[in-house]
C-alpha cells in the first residue's frame, strides 16, 4: 500500500465502521496520553488545554478511572 | 424500560456492564450484551448462540478483529492499539447500541405480546441492528443474524 494514499473504504458501511473504530482507537490513546501526561507533572488544566476541552470535562472522564489505577497526579508515587 | 425485565434479564443487563468494565470500554455497547447473552447461566440465548458456535471467546475475537481490520481499511496500523492498551478502572456508561438493542428488545415482547422481558428477547433486540459493530463481527465469523433471530423467537 503506497503511503501517500489514504485507502477508501469500499461502502459506506466500511466507511462508518472505520470511523467508530477511529474513536476507539483515540479514546484508547486518549487515556494513556491523559494518564502519561499527568505522571509527568501536568495539571488537570494543562491536559484539557492541550486537548481543547474543559477541564471539567477532561477531569470528570479520566479522574475516577485513575484515581482507580493509583497514577492520579494527588497521589506521588516514588 | 426494566420494569417488564425478568431476574435473567436484568442478570444478563448487570453481567453486560461487567463486561463492558472488564473490558475496559468506557460505554456499555450492544457488543456487551451479546457477551453476557452468550454466558450458559443466561439460559436459551447462550444455547442458541452456542449452536451456531459462538461463545464467549469466539465472540470477542470476532470484535476484535472488526475493529482491526476496520482500522486497516483506511490505512490505520492496527498494531496502534497494542501501544495504547486499555487501562484503569472505570465505571462505563450505557452507550447508544446497547439502548437501542434494548428498546428492540421491548418491541419484540410486545409484538408477540410476553408479558415478562426475557433474556431471549433481549437476543433478539440485538441480533436486530441494521448496522454497527454487531452485525459486522458476526457476519465475519460466517454467522447469519437473522437466521439466529428466528431460532431464537422459536425457542422463546
Amino acid at each position: 500500500m503506497p503511503s501517500t494514499a489514504i485507502p477508501s473504504p469500499e461502502s459506506p458501511a466500511d466507511g462508518l465502521a472505520a470511523v467508530m473504530a477511529l474513536r476507539r482507537l483515540a479514546d484508547r490513546l486518549e487515556d494513556a496520553q491523559v494518564e502519561r501526561a499527568l505522571r509527568d507533572g501536568w495539571t488537570w488544566s494543562q491536559v484539557a488545554e492541550a486537548l481543547g476541552v474543559t477541564r471539567q470535562a477532561v477531569h470528570k472522564k479520566h479522574a475516577k478511572r485513575l484515581a482507580g489505577a493509583g497514577s492520579s497526579p494527588r497521589r506521588r508515587s516514588v | 424500560m426494566f420494569e417488564r425485565f425478568s431476574r435473567d434479564a436484568r442478570t444478563v443487563v448487570k453481567r453486560a456492564q461487567e463486561e463492558a468494565a472488564r473490558l475496559r470500554s468506557p460505554t456499555i455497547d450492544a457488543e456487551h450484551l451479546l457477551l453476557a447473552l452468550a454466558a450458559p447461566s443466561s439460559g436459551p440465548p447462550a444455547q442458541v448462540l452456542a449452536d451456531a458456535g459462538l461463545d464467549r471467546d469466539r465472540l470477542i475475537a470476532a470484535f476484535d478483529a472488526e475493529l482491526e481490520s476496520s482500522l486497516e481499511a483506511i490505512g490505520v496500523p492496527a498494531d496502534l492499539l497494542e501501544q495504547a492498551p486499555p487501562s484503569g478502572w472505570r465505571s462505563p456508561r450505557w452507550g447508544q447500541s446497547a439502548k437501542l438493542a434494548m428498546e428492540r428488545s421491548v418491541r419484540a415482547a410486545a409484538a408477540r405480546r410476553d408479558r415478562r422481558l426475557l433474556p431471549g428477547h433481549l437476543l433478539l433486540g440485538v441480533l436486530r441492528a441494521e448496522a454497527g459493530t454487531v452485525p459486522r463481527a458476526l457476519e465475519r465469523v460466517g454467522a447469519d443474524p437473522p437466521g439466529l433471530a428466528e431460532r431464537m423467537n422459536a425457542a422463546l
